[in-house]
């Protein structure tokens, strides 16, 4: 049985359910929007190695965990839910909602079916540097990068990277307030902010960004024509403009992409790449959650019917 | 200088530490998160031919990641008392930018560690009590019948009764029985713990997994364990 579980009308979700529609593959949804009338049990011993439970929904028939072969899951927190994310931290309700997510996601790591994506993979974007060593590793160029918590050695970063006529940008190292910004003057001016907690700062990359999404083996690259310093705000915040178009990759890009994607354990991955004028592949991070659907809606590339495809294995 | 990473509490860290240093001549030094996180000066820089890190602490001046020579991880949570007069989203904020950039830090060093962060825990691959009850099914060890509901508490575990204290392959207990030994090797492999303290209690059939921990308690250990843990680290000292 194949599983979809998040809020069904977010597209990449309903993507892959109009996928699975189409090609006559049956599935169950799990709307997290019902989360009061949602029910789950694990037995995680199970039986003869494959963990046994009951996911008790209000819109579709009990569902048996260990018949579960596909999962394809995007949670939301608490926070995302109207009446939940005004109250206090201890409400029961926040708890129960909370006791749900955990255990659905213990239980979507041990399940023994595909699943877009486990917890040790879906972790590694919390903290970019630790990503970034394991970009590296695969053989993609990472931007040169400091961390510090002190403002004379970001300073001094940042003059070398102008003498070299390189931008420097800089951006949180979690997965928090991931927006990706330009240091200005006035940035500089107010570093002694950086004593309470170091700072990641990155030199800008010249180049042709490509988007890059893995499922399971399949490549689907998208090259990105913006205005801005981040692709994905590029509209909102400049005024600018953002153009998509299907792209091929050469083929020992392809290749390192899904091997990166293998080494997150990431079977689902949207990997940032840039092309710089001289050739080489610069790697920035691999978003193990990807909204995919964005880049499918503007080139028409079949990410969801791969991913539909990926759940039913094929 | 071989890295002991404690929390200012872990009072047994000090006798085993002492142990490495008297018995096995190593250069061991205690050195807590407060150290690292509260650090006039401190550095990660990434893009290079080679990683570089370095910090500078108040007690132990500068400490580039060439000299550490080993790392024994025991920190479960990185302090956050200097934020205490930051507001409450900033300082959540804040939280996970010191645990991005510290479990990179460690991560990147290119010595020996015993325990090395994840993304998402200073303290190395951290389990949802339900995968690791799955854990040591799966390997064999015996566990008690429990399910876990959404609707309900988590499941109490049963007192521990005995422990074992597992490092790279070796497994240590006074109590445990022998024949649990290798399934214990076993579930701390498939856990990614190189250190690990395994818990268990009485079931009605006898002796069943309870918990585990990947900070040991130390005042379990037995000269074996220290001179492995010695071993580990020998050839790595300059």
């Amino acid at each position: 049985m194949i599983l979809l579980a998040g809020l069904p009308n977010e597209p990449p979700l309903a993507r892959v359910a109009s996928a699975l529609d189409e090609l006559g593959l049956p599935y169950r949804t799990i709307d997290q929007r019902q989360h009061v009338n949602l029910h789950l049990s694990l037995d995680p011993a199970g039986d003869h190695g494959i963990p046994q439970g009951r996911l008790k929904s209000p819109e579709v028939e009990d569902i048996a965990l260990e018949e579960v072969t596909g999962l394809y899951q995007r949670l939301h927190s608490d926070e995302s839910f109207p009446e939940l994310c005004n109250l206090p931290q201890d409400d029961p309700a926040r708890l129960r909602f909370g006791r749900f997510v955990t255990l659905f996601t213990a239980f979507s790591d041990l399940c023994s079916g595909r699943v877009l994506n486990r917890t040790p993979g879906m972790g590694t974007n919390n903290s970019k540097p630790f990503q970034a060593q394991i970009i590296a590793r695969a053989g993609f160029a990472i931007p040169r990068t400091l961390i510090t918590n002190v403002p004379g050695r970001a300073r001094k970063f940042v003059r070398d990277a102008e003498a070299r006529g390189q931008e420097v940008i800089f951006k949180s190292a979690s997965a928090v307030r991931s927006i990706v910004r330009a240091v200005t003057a006035d940035d500089l001016a107010r570093l002694d902010r950086l004593r309470i907690c170091p700072v990641q700062f990155q030199e800008r990359v010249e180049g042709r960004d490509v988007r890059v999404h893995v499922v399971d083996e399949q490549v689907f690259a998208t090259r990105i024509t913006t205005t801005g310093v981040d692709y994905r705000y590029a509209s909102r915040d400049d005024g600018g403009s953002t153009v998509l178009e299907p792209f091929t990759l050469p083929p020992d890009i392809a290749a390192r992409a899904v091997r990166l994607a293998q080494s997150l354990n990431l079977p689902l991955a949207g990997i940032d790449l840039r092309e710089t004028p001289t050739g080489e592949w610069v790697c920035f991070e691999v978003n193990p959650s990807p909204a995919y659907s964005y880049y499918e809606a503007n080139t028409g590339q079949p990410i969801s019917e791969a991913i539909a495809r990926y759940l039913a294995g094929y | 200088m071989l890295v002991f990473l404690c929390n200012p509490g872990d009072v047994m860290a000090g006798p085993f530490v002492a142990e490495l240093r008297r018995r096995h001549r190593l250069a061991a030094q205690i050195i807590t998160p407060q150290e690292l996180v509260y650090a006039p000066d401190m550095q990660h820089l990434l893009g290079e031919a080679e990683t570089y890190s370095a910090v500078t602490l108040k007690t132990h001046g500068t400490l580039e990641n060439a000299s550490i020579t080993g790392l024994v991880n025991r920190v479960d949570f990185l302090p956050d008392a200097h934020l205490a007069n930051v507001n409450a989203a900033d300082r959540t904020y804040i939280q996970q930018e010191l645990l991005a950039i510290w479990s990179s830090w460690i991560s990147a060093l290119p010595c020996p560690v015993l325990n090395r962060p994840t993304a998402i825990s200073i303290a190395g691959p951290v389990y949802h009590p339900a995968i690791w009850h799955h854990y040591a099914a799966a390997v064999g060890l015996p566990v008690a019948q429990v399910i876990y509901d959404a609707d309900l508490p988590d499941p109490q575990t049963p007192a521990p009764v005995h422990s074992a204290i597992v490092c790279q392959g070796v497994c240590y207990s006074p109590t445990l029985p022998r024949e649990l030994f290798a399934a214990c090797c076993e579930l701390a492999a498939y856990a990614g713990l190189d250190m690990v303290e395994l818990l268990f209690g009485s079931g009605p059939g006898g002796t069943v997994f309870s918990h585990a921990s990947p900070i040991p308690d130390l005042s379990q250990a037995n000269a074996n364990l220290i001179a492995q843990v010695a071993e580990i680290f020998r050839d790595c000292q300059t």
